[in-house]
């Protein structure tokens, strides 16, 4: 175990250094510059700018200049945001990446669960039924209409909610933009434990302990919960870094001042070190995830040794 | 239309004769009229629409940093709510017989939030860092009117070379290389906000971060957390501190135009950065005068590529073409918030200035597509050999709209085939400046409310001249309004260079945009008369909200 972990940390290695080279190149070969716009510089201003800032130097050189940063642990200035380094960016923007992400992830993984045994131990009944087709709406209708509809209702009809904003992470603003993460979650989740449950419950082994006289509860919490995880466990690696940094529309929507339109916005502005730094972190999570996964299943799995 | 005309003429008295005038009065800050009841809770809580990417004055680009920049610093000169020029920390200053020396006289009690006071090195120095090559600046360029500024740029004399000095504690003169009748107007702008020199020199890059940040307007800054909200809260030290009313300032960068709407009707929000368009006519039934549009110094026009076919030498098509355009069309059914449609890239409002407008315009519609089918045709074109072009702009869901009508009014008037081909907004930008292009949308917000702000972009040799226009008549007139000290006559100068350029038919303006807020019937202290949309805090108040419902 641990000598597997020690290999897939050197692994990660160069699989980051991949990331960073194609991002550094195609973050230059888009047209445009950090500093063009409606207003044109002149030659002078443009060549101070790009002295202060290195980029008049060979992009290979800068590209050096950045990996030797890199190890130093330093991303770089942001263009667009002169007052800030990208590490204070990123310092500022991915606690709040993480407890929306984080919350709308356990909730997803309760629920999700609980709906998908329920519906795979009452099989072919209304309750089946119900969470099936409360599934399949909740992947089908996309959170830039739930959201919205959420806020409408709760925030501008009822008043019980704000509309929007951080405020410090207060409960009341968690309560929408959380769900509405957590929403389509519990969907995959649910349906994806359904599925397993219900193989699970006819294999073999059940039948067996069915057969001894085993009491429901106890095959269900100790032999049939177990194996049936598994493929929830392999979803959740990429969900979780999924939703850690891909909840740009969620973030725009409640105004909320996490990581996720750092990428967008970063590259629309071509903040070059803003992009890198912020696709790095996710390479970097990304990575982790799909690592922590692979533990867990090990834990989980007895058939699974490293 | 009627406040529009107001709006015209209080701008022709304000600011006439400015640089020869020194102010001893003018109305400052927040005009709280008598008997109004105020909130316990002076907190005003705005919709600035994104995040300031700087609160660095010398660095600052864009609107979102200059709202919350101006209520955080303060020039030598500054602007009212009425976007009329008042004295800042400059109490005030005298100009030369020939308009090349200024010299400024700071107030007794000009402070900064720290307490110390605001000196004429802070001023200098201030100045010095626009221009410094090291300051990073987008706006180094600016002040380029200030003697040896351009020699700092290129890096061949130092920044401790401009033509700025102190010449005691509380004298600063500057020098410029040549007349510039609207330079106060550039000093109010926000690159020439006044920083502690003290202040910059300890933090460097950081020194605009809450905790170290020193402060020289109305407010100070409290609280910044990118994506989230800026907080700013009244700055005791400052000058004119007694007449200000609002204790706290929440700026939230939302840019989602929906979300800031729902905040707005939650209460979270008081004033908004703008509103969705779509949203207009309902919010006007429903909310009244909460709703407010005024008009904006910007104007909405496009570029002909007068360096490439079609339109190269061809003005009768490039006339045509213009003429085909409704435009009332586009701003009562397409941009509809009242837009002003516009002839001439001088936006709708400048000061001292009144818009050209070609005859063709009071013709009946029916007239003009006759005569533009006739020029047409003139020009070498007709159904069966049609002219064909493309448009390019920056993908955006209302320049698409703009230009589907405006594609469609050519082929329907003189049968021309247009193609719409939008770009990502940086490569977009390239391409228009490289002049890869036939048509290309263009637009501008004026930094200073000068008609040479617009009137600059057409000259032969200027970096922004997109539509390659070249006419060594107009060159010669912006040269002589340069020198024309008197801001009237120095208007009509260029009021006659833009008509001469509009007859040549390089680009094509379409409409003079609006600024669109929605304000809570509590918030006191929004005039709309600001044609920059320059909204400083402590202009405001907060009226006893429970009064405001009963009324």
């Amino acid at each position: 175990m641990v000598s597997y972990t020690i290999k897939r940390f050197f692994g990660a290695w160069p699989t980051l250094l991949v990331v960073v080279t194609l991002s550094f190149f195609l973050m230059r070969l888009a047209p445009g510059g950090p500093f063009s716009g409606e207003r044109v510089l002149t030659p002078a201003v443009q060549a101070n700018l790009d002295a202060k800032y290195h980029l008049n130097d060979p992009v290979i050189v800068q590209y050096f200049d950045y990996l030797w940063s890199l190890l130093r642990g330093d991303f770089g200035p942001s263009f667009k945001y002169p007052d800030w380094t990208v590490n204070q960016l990123i310092a500022q923007g991915f606690p709040v990446s993480i407890w929306l992400g984080g919350w709308a992830i356990i909730i997803a993984v309760f629920i999700g669960i609980l709906i998908g045994s329920l519906a795979a131990f009452k099989q072919n009944t209304w309750i089946d039924y119900l969470a099936t087709g409360m599934s399949m709406t909740g992947i089908s209708i996309p959170s830039f209409v739930t959201a919205p509809m959420m806020t409408l209702l709760f925030a501008v009809i009822l008043h019980w909610l704000p509309a929007g904003g951080w405020n410090d992470g207060a409960f009341s603003s968690m309560v929408l933009p959380v769900t509405a993460l957590a929403l389509p979650q519990i969907a995959i989740v649910s349906r994806i434990m359904r599925g397993s449950m219900i193989e699970v419950l006819k294999s073999n082994y059940i039948r067996t302990a069915k057969a001894k006289g085993i009491p429901n509860r106890i095959i269900i919490f100790r032999h049939a919960i177990r194996p049936a995880i598994l493929p929830v466990v392999s979803y959740l690696g990429p969900a979780t870094a999924g939703i850690i940094t891909g909840s740009v529309v969620i973030e725009q929507i409640f105004s909320l001042p996490g990581l996720g339109s750092y990428i967008t916005k970063g590259a629309l502005n071509r903040d070059y070190t803003l992009v890198l730094g912020t696709v790095i972190l996710f390479a970097a999570i990304i990575i982790a995830f799909n690592f922590i996964v692979d533990v867990l299943y090990a834990i989980i799995d007895p058939k699974i040794k490293y | 239309m009627a406040h529009h005309k107001f709006f015209a003429y209080t701008y022709l008295t304000s600011v006439a004769f400015l640089p020869f005038a020194s102010f001893s009065h003018s109305a400052f800050a927040a005009d709280v009229p008598p008997g109004t009841k105020l909130a316990a809770d002076q907190v005003l809580n705005v919709g600035v629409g994104s995040e300031a990417p700087s609160l660095d004055p010398q660095k600052m680009q864009d609107n979102v940093s200059s709202r919350i920049g101006e209520d955080l610093f303060e020039g030598l000169v500054s602007t009212n709510d009425a976007g009329e020029l008042v004295p800042g920390v400059a109490e005030k200053w005298d100009v030369s017989g020939d308009g090349l020396t200024y010299t400024f006289h700071l107030r007794n009690n000009a402070k900064f939030s720290d307490g110390s006071p605001i000196t004429a090195e802070d001023v200098v120095f201030s100045f010095q860092r626009i221009v410094d090559p090291k300051t990073g600046s987008t706006y180094s360029d600016f002040i380029n009117m200030v003697k040896n500024s351009n020699e700092i740029n290129e890096g061949k004399l130092k920044p401790e070379s401009l033509g700025i000095k102190a010449l005691d504690k509380k004298t600063i003169q500057i020098n410029l290389s040549r007349t510039t009748p609207f330079f106060l107007k550039l000093v109010a702008f926000h690159t020439c906000l006044i920083v502690k020199k003290e202040n910059v020199e300890k933090y460097g890059d950081k020194f605009t971060h809450p905790g170290n940040l020193v402060t020289s307007g109305a407010y100070s800054l409290k609280y910044w957390k990118v994506g989230d909200k800026i907080t700013a809260v009244r700055n005791s030290h400052y000058w004119d501190n007694s007449k200000t009313v609002i204790n706290t300032v929440n700026y939230f960068p939302i840019s989602d135009l929906n979300t800031e709407y729902q905040m707005y009707q939650t209460g979270q929000l008081d004033f908004t950065y703008e509103f969705p368009a779509d949203k207009y006519q309902m919010l006007k039934k429903t909310l009244g005068k909460e709703v407010q549009t005024n008009p904006y110094l910007s104007i909405y026009y496009f570029d002909f590529n007068n360096k490439k076919p079609p339109f190269k030498d061809n003005l009768k098509l490039r006339q045509a073409l213009s003429m085909a355009i409704d435009r009332k069309v586009i701003t009562e059914k397409i941009t509809g918030r009242g837009e002003v449609p516009s002839y001439d890239v001088v936006a709708w409002g400048t000061s001292d200035y009144k818009q050209n407008a070609p005859d063709w315009v009071k013709w009946p519609r029916e007239k003009q597509v006759a005569e533009a089918k006739r020029l047409y045709k003139e020009a070498g074109y007709s159904q069966e050999n049609p002219v064909k072009f493309n448009i390019l702009y920056n993908t955006n869901l209302q320049h698409k709209k703009i230009y589907t009508a405006i594609a469609s009014m050519w082929t329907k008037t003189l049968g021309a085939q247009v193609t719409l081909e939008n770009k990502e907004w940086k490569v977009f930008i390239q391409d228009r400046l490289d002049g890869n292009f036939q048509v290309a949308r263009d637009g501008w917000i004026a930094d200073y409310n000068d008609a040479s702000s617009f009137t600059d972009m057409f000259q032969t040799k200027y970096k922004q001249n997109n539509s390659k226009y070249a006419n060594k008549k107009y060159d010669a007139l912006i040269v002589e309004a340069a020198n024309e000290m008197n801001l009237r006559k120095r208007a009509e100068i260029l009021q006659k260079a833009s008509a001469i350029m509009m007859n040549d038919y390089p680009a094509v303006p379409l409409f003079t945009y609006v600024t669109t807020h929605l304000v809570k019937p509590y918030v006191g202290g929004y005039t709309g008369l600001n044609s920059q949309d320059k909204q400083k805090s402590q202009y405001f108040y907060i009226t006893n909200r429970q009064t405001t419902a009963e009324r």
